[in-house]
């Protein structure tokens, strides 16, 4: 269903020749264009065509580079990840235990400054907070490189832009799945019986926070995946949202498909392999899908 | 709301703490300054003067009271285009909220009153846009149909309808089971009479603090497709295309970039604000179905 809604989408819009080639291109260049790119045919063969290049994992070969654009989206989608684990990394050490401690600290000022600067980090667009750095550490302090990948040094302020922010929602989550879990009974039956606050916090209440923060993973993925579309165009970061951006800008539609379809089953499966991590974390939920 | 609008304002003063009073207070003058952007400032967006290039705003040396924010490296007066670029971003972002919110309750209506394979059909769909990254399926669109205004408006309705759509088949499901729908179906009023006349104005308040809570996240999914480009496309400028151009001259005039940028974290930070103190006082009737950011 949805590569018969792409096709469609894909050639309702317009001459692909006429957008390549630009207005200057005469009759005979762009017939051409067509017959090589099987533009010429009826749709039906289009798209039985169309249909039998996925099947064996071919998406076409980029209008504007001439790379295929299987072997493009490849490389950008190893650079994405490289982005991609630091930030998650920096992002759970840090939306974590600083949502855990204002739950500890519930209501105090403590907890009311941490929820302050998570909704700022909620409110500051990605786009905005990533130039704001390059303002500061590159053109007034000169430390460090604003765009690339070349070394350790490119990699701070693309992952501080998407953490902090996704830091902020996750610190939030982290302090309302703490409290809950400070409510449930096993903590209240753990007080009782007098052990001391370390082994409730750490073996009681943590545990089953965590567990709830995992169902929250597959949201995460996707916002870290949306995140790296600003942040790797901030930067110049070559990765699946630069590239996804520069052939939109191109209307490569080769490319921009192979992108759109790539990213959506790398978030399924990521997201088929997050829920069943969650069934092996917990007991109680194996339980409810049998 | 049956007060009269006097006492509302004041019971809200005594109940709201001073952030959301504040927020509200920015909000309304960030809308106002918007409406009448071509009254506030003398500048006309477009007036290029070449002997005024790259003047800082106001505290800082070289910098004159008739450029307010400084100008551009066109010498266009920052202020002026930082004026005309909220109107059209709030407009893009209103008139993206209500078609969104006009589709979703269609479509929710027509799935509680069908309920069956209409009902899995819309169901799968809302799915369907929650499961990718609302602004890779943006991009594609503008890859397929290009930048043009009504495009982009068309894509702020998608990305907002399936919250409408799954609210207004939740709350019109229960709200056919009370008594009011079926007496009005016994007294033979057509389905189209009983959603639009009696159930909308009773869900009106719930789908009202979604569009709230909705609101910057439309705003923030315009102003990233204009910042990377792809979005509203000069002449017309929005608040992302000023901070997108700004980017180029973060190194020389770091103002251009700084100014945009300081509305949109203002508009957000605002509404979230506000957001958070409705779904507070309203405690249980709306909770966060989905929360994808960007």
């Amino acid at each position: 269903m949805l590569t018969g809604c792409v096709f469609i989408a894909l050639r309702l819009t317009g001459d692909p020749a006429a957008l390549i080639l630009g207005p200057e291109a005469d009759a005979e260049a762009l017939a051409g264009f067509r017959v090589s790119r099987g533009l010429d045919k009826p749709l039906y063969q289009q798209y039985f065509r169309y249909i039998k290049d996925l099947a064996v994992l071919d998406f076409g070969v980029s209008y504007v580079t001439g790379i295929p654009a299987r072997e493009a989206f490849v490389e950008a989608l190893g650079k994405t990840m490289k982005l991609m684990l630091p930030t998650a990394m920096v992002t759970l050490l840090l939306g974590i235990p600083l949502g855990v401690w204002a739950a500890l600290k519930r209501g105090r000022a403590m907890d009311r400054g941490l929820m302050f600067f998570s909704v700022l980090g909620f409110a500051v667009p990605n786009f905005f907070f990533g130039l704001l750095l390059i303002l500061f550490f590159t053109v007034f302090l000169g430390w460090l490189p604003s765009y690339g990948d070349a070394d350790g040094w490119h990699y701070i302020m693309p992952v501080l832009t998407i953490a902090t922010s996704e830091a902020a929602i996750f610190s939030r989550m982290a302090r309302g799945a703490m409290l809950d879990s400070l409510n449930m009974p096993c903590v209240k039956a753990a007080r009782t019986r007098g052990l001391p606050n370390w082994r409730i916090i750490w073996l009681h209440a943590l545990p089953n926070a965590l567990i709830s923060l995992l169902t929250m993973a597959g949201f995460f993925l996707g916002a870290l995946t949306a995140g790296a579309v600003i942040t790797e165009n901030i930067f110049s970061w070559p990765g699946t949202g630069r590239l996804l951006v520069i052939s939109v800008a191109n209307r490569d539609i080769p490319t921009v498909q192979m992108v759109v379809l790539g990213i959506g089953a790398s978030l399924i499966t990521a997201n088929l392999a997050m829920d069943l991590l969650s069934l092996l974390a917990n007991p109680r939920l194996r339980d409810a899908a049998r | 709301m049956s007060d009269k609008p006097m006492t509302f304002i004041r019971r809200f003063l005594a109940a709201a703490p001073a952030s959301v009073v504040a927020s509200v207070a920015i909000l309304a003058v960030l809308a106002i300054s918007a409406v009448l952007a071509g009254q506030i400032c003398g500048h006309a967006p477009e007036a290029v003067n070449l002997m005024n290039r790259l003047k800082p705003p106001v505290p800082f040396s070289g910098s004159a009271f008739n450029h307010l924010l400084g100008t551009d490296e066109l010498g266009r007066d920052i202020l002026s285009r930082l004026l005309h670029g909220m109107r059209i971003s709030f407009l893009i972002a209103l008139a993206g909220t209500v078609a969104g919110a006009s589709i979703g309750l269609g479509l929710g209506f027509m799935a509680a009153h069908f309920r069956g394979l209409v009902d899995d059909m819309v169901l799968t769909a809302i799915d369907f846009n929650a499961a990718l990254p609302f602004i890779i399926m943006a991009l594609a669109m503008l890859a397929f149909f290009g930048s043009q205004i009504y495009i982009i408006i068309a894509i702020m309705a998608v990305y907002g309808w399936d919250r409408y759509a799954r609210l207004a088949r939740n709350l019109s499901l229960s709200a056919l089971t009370e008594g009011y729908a079926g007496a009005l179906l016994a007294l033979g009023a057509s389905p189209g009479r009983i959603y639009i006349r009696h159930i909308l104005p009773n869900i009106a308040g719930v789908l009202i603090v979604n569009m709230t809570l909705n609101f910057p996240g439309t705003i923030l999914l315009e102003t990233s497709l204009s910042f990377l480009g792809v979005g509203v496309q000069p002449p017309l400028t929005s608040l992302g295309v000023l901070l997108g151009f700004g980017r180029d001259y973060l190194t020389t005039a770091w103002w251009i970039a700084v100014a945009p940028g300081t509305v949109i974290v203002m508009v957000t930070l605002s509404i979230t604000v506000l957001g958070d103190f409705i779904i507070g006082s309203l405690d249980g009737t709306y909770s966060f179905s989905k929360s994808d950011r960007l």
